[in-house]
């Protein structure tokens, strides 16, 4: 009953939908204020990759409130497992050598590799996201792998707030020098496809891979050491 | 001005600074965690004070990274959003000190930095002027709202945050695929551009389905019924500061970004779509809390109305066919009504934080135990239920006389909702002044700064109401007013303040005197003052314990009634009838009676709804005769003055009222403030009716005072209470004053004027003696009294008059006023009535013969040996109250010569009906009666008769109570052998059918029904996400089906 | 258009879980597909066919690229959309890890203390 009733609700909010994408053909061309980004984008920020110019500089302030939502996500789930008395039901075992020795001989690789794409960001696919959450896999697959391992949670934070604290700090250095908030026009744009190129944009993607990585590290962390043998 | 973003930046910045620093060091992770919400708070309110100022014209534009608005994202800051901010921070910053107060949370530096990011996003809602922006500030407002909820101590809570989750979820989803949607239609996520493109309305089927969703993901955060039970569920189960903040700050950004959107998307079904959930979730909302057991949720219920009630103003506020002024006032209406709803909301919460129970029961005697909390517990209250003069009064006002009179169905529904919400919120103030005392925590700061905003705001309101609507109000009634509640501070000593208050008065008759004029209004104006200081004189406190607000309530009573008698339009009727209602509350509910103050708030406010629904039905609300507008509004406006007269059947709360309020008030209950609803009927008889169309209201009328004399006095008759006797016999001598009002003939106004005084008179001194009687044998218990005669004999002579004059017997003034309506009636030839009347009249006698009886005649009880005269303010008002009872009595015209006056202004009016001669005295068609002679020959035999025993008294001998001879048996209690106790139970077995209390029967039946319905309606919140998650996707089906509007 | 299908499909086999699904893990889990249907919606929006990336690091791209790659609105919403979609997911968790110790069930029936 229960069931049927939830088929057929989704069915007409379905059907609602289907209305609506309808509307949009499939694939067609259909520019809207993005054809400002494509076409002036390479002009006003000089970073190959359009979507990250988009991301950190036309909607930087999203990307702000994004990193805001990742530090919140980090901060409430450190704050409610803080107070929990998990318990794991299963027993853990101890990672065999090979998966121990692999994995201390991936974990800098990672890591270099992450920050390889955030500090790319602006030029290739990737960016501060990406690679924070490839740093963050590397920390859990040592977690995985070590009992022992324990990143340092004091060093996590601070390099997180510091992370944080830069991205608004770039912003408002934008307001002081250059007329608006995360202004991209206080040190100069370079050339086109060049490491050193896009203004602030590679600044703001290096301190969000910090901070995404740090966070999202300390986020594993977190779910992983909270939870007790039963 | 200071760039918006800098708030957001620095408020950013800082929470990443906490981050660090609470790794660290607690302390500083505080200081700074204050430093920030005060930066926030100082900033936005310097913004704020530009924009009101005008220092700051247009709304700010933000460009984000310098980018023109289409391309980059911006903050757009307007007037709203700048005082959204300043509320927020606000809110936030009390929220903060509380939690300080309390203890924080642990890991607390976690807690802090969830607490700043949530007033955070709540701001960066109301500031951002770009759809995605939006959604990812809402995504920052409820993560952060999340996790606070599911940390708070109670382990429901948790529960409560998951449910908030999974809906808030469905909602932001609805919200992003809609952000997304409009992008791919209109090529733009600008808020101002999308606005520019739609500018003409939308009219395509697919962009009012995109819209239809971003509106339906709002409705959902914006707790609208059936889609609440989250909200609920958060209210109930989670820490009351989150609450407060979320109830009192973020919910109202969700709301104002629902205003902007729907103003920028301008969807034609808009308005049907804001008027059907919000005024099915206010409704609803509003019957499903009367019987919630469950503080916290009972707030929540009230929160959720409060909502429903924004977004049905928004509707109208947005509607283009409304008139331009009348989405000004529904505009002030929505700002006053966020404003209230927001610092008496939160207050209220962080106060259900300093109580552990969070049952309604567990209230009992809260207010008992701490002034501070029963301050700001009554203030929030009011403020809330919309009392007069906070802010929510004003709000209701506006936007009932907004509404467009093709949607008067909504005013009906917008009062029915606001009488729900005096129910539940007085149940539960009574619950909370009821008992003697029981420990709160003295985490009193938030609430009490709150609720003094709330209070300060009181002159600002009434300067932007009256901006909008004009109230004309004699400034002196103002100022008099302001100087009575100033009253309360000299609350250090009760006699100081019984000076005070006298003093006022007198400045008061002073300063009114010039408005006592030849007419209706000076008539009763004079009534007002001249009676209102003879009772106040009474009050004298002695020693026994007052409230210290009981002198300020009863200065605001009388000036109110003096503004109420001065009004020169309805609205000021209105108003002025409205703050005379709950300062009367206030004093009741000081008496030991809560439940008689609750039913007598219920009822007042019942009444005066049904009044505002009235007035807002007359086209004109100028105080002149006019034209017939039809039966319903001269209903709906006597409804009120009725239920103040306590006419049958509206009069279930007057005995307790009466009896229970406090003995120093009760005099100017039933003496002067009943006299009200003779005004007011007066005015709705000469202004909203005419002289031929009322006829057979009147008649109706004048059977409900029939009856309401007969009934009343035949329940006297059997009451065993000195008071509540005394109150049923004044119910029913205002019954009579409503006859010779309904008779509407020159004759019968003559005698309810003439009556209105009479009755001041005898019933100021049976209440002023009652209380004095009571003060001394300290009970109203009438078998517990008998034989104070020789006690207190002045009490008794101004008692024995006070009852001829009561009775109707010559020689007193009494009689006067009977005869002429008498002879009014039968004029008239409501014969009928008139056997009903003359029925009453003689059963009066029984229970006059039976208040002197049991009173003062008979044997002393033994308890009352010590018993002493009654204070010296009593006796002097009974000696003050006398002379007119006698002069009255000898000389009837000095009185009906300034009513034939007042009448003489009044179109046809001006023949009395009866004329004065020299030896024949008063003469009318009727007949002829001399009132002086008749005075002489009586007092002679009176004089006679007394001769006569005292000549003969010798032979008397006095015997004790117990003193009888019984067959041996032992009486079980002194008050078995009282006179007066079961004097009437031969005839009350005689009469039984007619005492069945089949009225208070049906009142009750009506209260039980709709608590039992709403009760029932409340299981739709089964408490299971499934099925709150069904309800969403069933009202997102509906509202994308039927709101399209576009064909 | 199959992307269209598709990402609708995955909203409303997620609304299904939560709708119906009596275990609180499996409605989080619906909620995790809801959200990686809309992201899927979201940029298959953004796709105009024939196009590349909106990577411009070939000179051939400098120039015209407006008939050269697809809309990066989208795509830049997306992260963001995925990056929210984490941290929301991440907090369920967290609930229900908490939820779980408190009562060690995860029925949705045992978690309706809340009501009326």
């Amino acid at each position: 009953m229960r069931k049927w009733l939830a088929i057929i609700f989704l069915i007409v909010l379905g059907f609602f939908m289907a209305k609506i994408t309808s509307s949009f053909p499939f694939g067609e061309e259909k520019w809207g204020v993005s054809r400002h980004y494509v076409d002036k984008g390479i002009e006003e920020n000089r970073g190959s990759n359009l979507v990250t110019s988009i991301v950190v500089n036309y909607r930087g302030f999203d990307t702000l409130g994004e990193v805001t939502v990742l530090f919140l996500a980090a901060t409430a789930l450190a704050f409610l497992l803080s107070t929990c008395r998990c318990r794991r039901r299963y027993e853990r075992r101890e990672a065999s050598l090979i998966v121990k020795t692999a994995s201390e001989t991936l974990y800098p690789l990672l890591i270099l590799f992450g920050a390889y794409i955030f500090i790319h960001g602006h030029l290739t696919p990737g960016g501060g996201f990406q690679g924070g959450t490839v740093i963050a896999s590397a920390v859990m697959l040592m977690l995985l792998a070590h009992f022992t391992f324990h990143p340092n949670h004091r060093a996590l934070s601070t390099v997180e707030g510091l992370a944080g604290i830069t991205f608004v700090l770039i912003g408002f250095a934008g307001l002081i020098w250059g007329g608006s908030f995360l202004a991209n026009n206080i040190i100069p744009l370079g050339q086109w496809n060049r490491l050193f190129s896009a203004g602030v944009i590679p600044l703001i993607y290096v301190a969000v891979g910090f901070k995404v990585g740090s966070e999202l590290s300390g986020l594993i962390t977190d779910m992983i050491k909270t939870t007790k043998e039963e | 001005m200071v760039n918006p973003i800098i708030i957001i930046g620095v408020t950013l910045a800082s929470a990443f600074f906490i981050g660090i620093l609470q790794v660290y060091n607690r302390i500083w992770a505080r200081v700074f965690f204050l430093l920030t919400l005060a930066f926030d708070f100082l900033v936005s309110g310097v913004n704020f004070y530009g924009f009101i100022t005008g220092k700051i014209a247009k709304p700010i534009l933000v460009k984000i990274g310098g980018f023109p608005p289409p391309i980059g994202i911006n903050l757009l800051v307007g007037k709203a959003e700048a005082a959204l901010g300043f509320l927020i921070f606000t809110i936030a910053l009390l929220g903060a000190i509380h939690w300080f107060v309390r203890g924080l949370p642990q890991p607390e530096g976690k807690a802090l930095i969830l607490f700043l990011l949530l007033s955070l996003g709540a701001t960066g809602i109301s500031f951002t002027g770009d759809f995605f922006n939006l959604f990812v500030f809402v995504e920052i407002t409820s993560i952060a709202a999340y996790g606070l909820v599911a940390s708070s101590k109670d382990e429901k809570a948790l529960e409560a945050a998951f449910k908030y989750m999974v809906i808030g979820s469905i909602s932001s989803t609805f919200i992003l695929l809609g952000v997304v949607f409009l992008y791919k239609a209109t090529g733009s996520l600008n808020m101002l551009d999308i606005a520019g493109k739609l500018a003409g309305g939308i009219s395509s089927a697919v962009l009012a389905l995109i819209t239809l969703m971003i509106l339906a993901g709002l409705l959902i955060e914006l707790e609208v019924f059936p889609v609440n039970g989250w909200a609920l569920d958060v209210y109930q189960g989670a820490d009351p500061v989150v609450v407060a903040l979320l109830a009192g700050a973020a919910v109202k950004a969700f709301y104002l970004v629902f205003v902007k959107t729907a103003h920028y998307l301008p969807l034609p079904s808009f308005f049907h779509l804001a008027l059907l959930f919000g005024g099915l979730t206010y409704l609803v909302s509003q019957f499903f809390a009367w019987r919630q057991k469950d503080v916290r949720r009972l707030l929540g219920y009230s929160s959720v109305a409060q909502l429903g009630l924004l977004i049905l103003v928004a509707g109208f506020f947005l509607n283009p066919s409304v008139s331009s002024s009348s989405r000004l006032m529904m505009g002030l209406a929505m700002v006053l009504l966020v404003f209230n709803h927001s610092f008496g909301k939160s207050s209220l919460f962080l106060l259900a934080d300093n109580v552990k129970e969070r049952k309604i029961e567990g209230w009992r005697g809260v207010l008992a135990s701490n002034p501070v909390f029963k301050f700001s517990f009554s203030t929030s209250v009011f403020s809330i239920a919309g009392v007069p003069p906070f802010p929510g009064f004003w709000a209701k006002i506006l936007l009932i006389f907004a509404i467009p009179r093709n949607y008067s169905w909504v005013v009906g529904l917008v009062l029915l909702g606001a009488l729900a919400e005096v129910v539940y919120y007085f149940r539960f103030y009574r619950i909370a002044s009821e008992g003697k005392g029981k420990k709160v925590g003295r985490n009193l700061a938030s609430p009490l700064i709150s609720s003094l905003i709330l209070i300060a705001s009181v002159p600002v309101v009434w300067g932007m109401f009256t901006d909008k609507i004009h109230i004309p109000v004699k400034p002196e009634i103002l100022l008099l007013l302001g100087i009575s509640l100033l009253v309360y501070f000299l609350g250090a000593s009760r006699l100081l303040q019984w000076i005070a208050s006298l003093g006022v008065l007198a400045y008061g008759i002073y300063s009114l005197y010039p408005y006592i004029k030849p007419d209706l209004h000076g008539f009763f104006l004079a009534l007002v003052l001249f009676g209102g200081a003879v009772l106040l004189l009474a009050t004298y406190p002695g020693s026994k314990k007052l409230s210290s607000s009981f002198y300020p309530a009863y200065l605001v009573v009388l000036f109110s009634m003096a503004g109420l008698v001065l009004s020169s339009t309805w609205l000021s009727v209105f108003v002025f009838w409205e703050i005379m209602s709950w300062a009367s509350f206030l004093l009741i509910n000081m008496g030991k009676g809560k439940k008689a103050a609750w039913i007598y708030a219920v009822f007042s406010a019942a009444g005066a709804y049904a009044m505002l629904g009235g007035i807002y039905l007359l086209p004109s609300l100028s105080l002149a005769p006019g034209k017939f507008y039809g039966l319903l509004p001269a209903v709906l406006i006597s409804l009120a003055f009725l239920v103040k007269m306590a006419t049958s059947p509206l009069h279930i709360w007057a005995r307790d009222a009466y009896g229970e309020s406090p003995d120093e008030f009760t005099p100017l209950l039933s003496g002067i403030m009943s006299k009200m609803g003779v005004f007011g009927s007066g005015l709705v008889f000469l202004y909203v009716l005419t002289a031929l169309s009322g006829a057979g209201f009147r008649y109706l009328l004048g059977w409900a005072g029939a009856l309401t004399a007969f009934f009343m006095t035949l329940l006297a008759v059997f009451q065993d209470d000195l008071k509540k006797l005394l109150a049923y016999s004044s119910v029913g001598q205002v019954g009579y004053i409503l006859i010779g009002l309904s008779l509407f003939t020159p004759l019968g106004w003559n005698a309810a004027l003439y009556h209105t005084v009479n009755h001041f008179i005898f019933k100021g001194l049976l209440f002023v003696a009652a209380a004095g009687i009571i003060y001394r044998v300290g009970t109203s218990y009438l078998p517990h009294m008998g034989g104070l005669i020789r006690r207190m004999p002045l009490t008794f002579f101004a008692t024995l008059l006070a009852i001829i004059a009561l009775a109707g017997i010559p020689p007193l003034s009494g009689f006067a006023a009977k005869w002429l309506l008498y002879s009014a009636l039968i004029e008239k030839g409501w014969i009928f009535i008139t056997v009903v009347a003359f029925l009453a009249s003689t059963l009066a006698f029984l229970y006059c013969f039976k208040i002197l009886h049991a009173v003062f005649l008979g044997q002393l009880q033994e308890e009352n040996e010590n018993v002493k005269e009654a204070p010296w303010p009593i006796a002097l008002v009974e000696v003050i109250l006398l002379i007119p009872l006698g002069v009255l009595g000898a000389f009837p015209n000095l009185l009906l010569n300034p009513i034939n006056k007042v009448l003489s202004g009044i179109p046809g009016m001006e023949n009395p009906g009866f004329h004065y001669h020299k030896a024949l005295g008063i003469v009318s068609k009727l007949g002829h009666w001399n009132a002086f002679f008749l005075m002489v020959f009586l007092v002679g035999s009176f004089l006679l008769a007394l001769v006569f025993f005292a000549l003969t008294s010798a032979r008397i001998r006095k015997v004790g109570q117990l003193d009888v001879g019984y067959s041996g048996e032992v009486p079980r209690a002194p008050e078995d052998l009282h006179f007066g106790y079961g004097l009437y139970d031969h005839f009350r077995r005689a009469v039984k059918w007619l005492i069945y209390p089949l009225v208070s029967k049906i009142w009750r039946g009506i209260y039980q029904w709709i608590g039992a319905f709403a009760e029932m309606g409340r299981r739709i919140y089964t408490g299971d996400v499934n099925t709150y998650a069904a309800y969403v996707i069933l009202i997102s089906i509906i509202i994308l089906y039927a709101f399209t509007g576009v064909k | 258009m199959a992307f269209f299908v598709a990402s609708i499909l995955l909203i409303l086999i997620g609304l299904y879980a939560v709708l119906v699904k009596r275990n609180i893990m499996k409605i989080v889990i619906g909620l995790s597909l809801m959200d990686t249907g809309v992201n899927v919606l979201i940029i298959s929006l953004g796709f105009i066919r024939g196009r590349t990336a909106p990577i411009v690091n070939i000179k051939d791209l400098l120039v015209n690229t407006s008939s050269k790659v697809v809309d990066p609105l989208p795509q830049a919403l997306v992260l963001t959309a995925i990056v929210i979609g984490v941290a929301v997911t991440a907090v369920a968790l967290s609930i229900v890890m908490l939820m779980y110790s408190k009562k060690k069930t995860l029925e949705i029936e045992e978690y309706k203390e809340l009501k009326w």
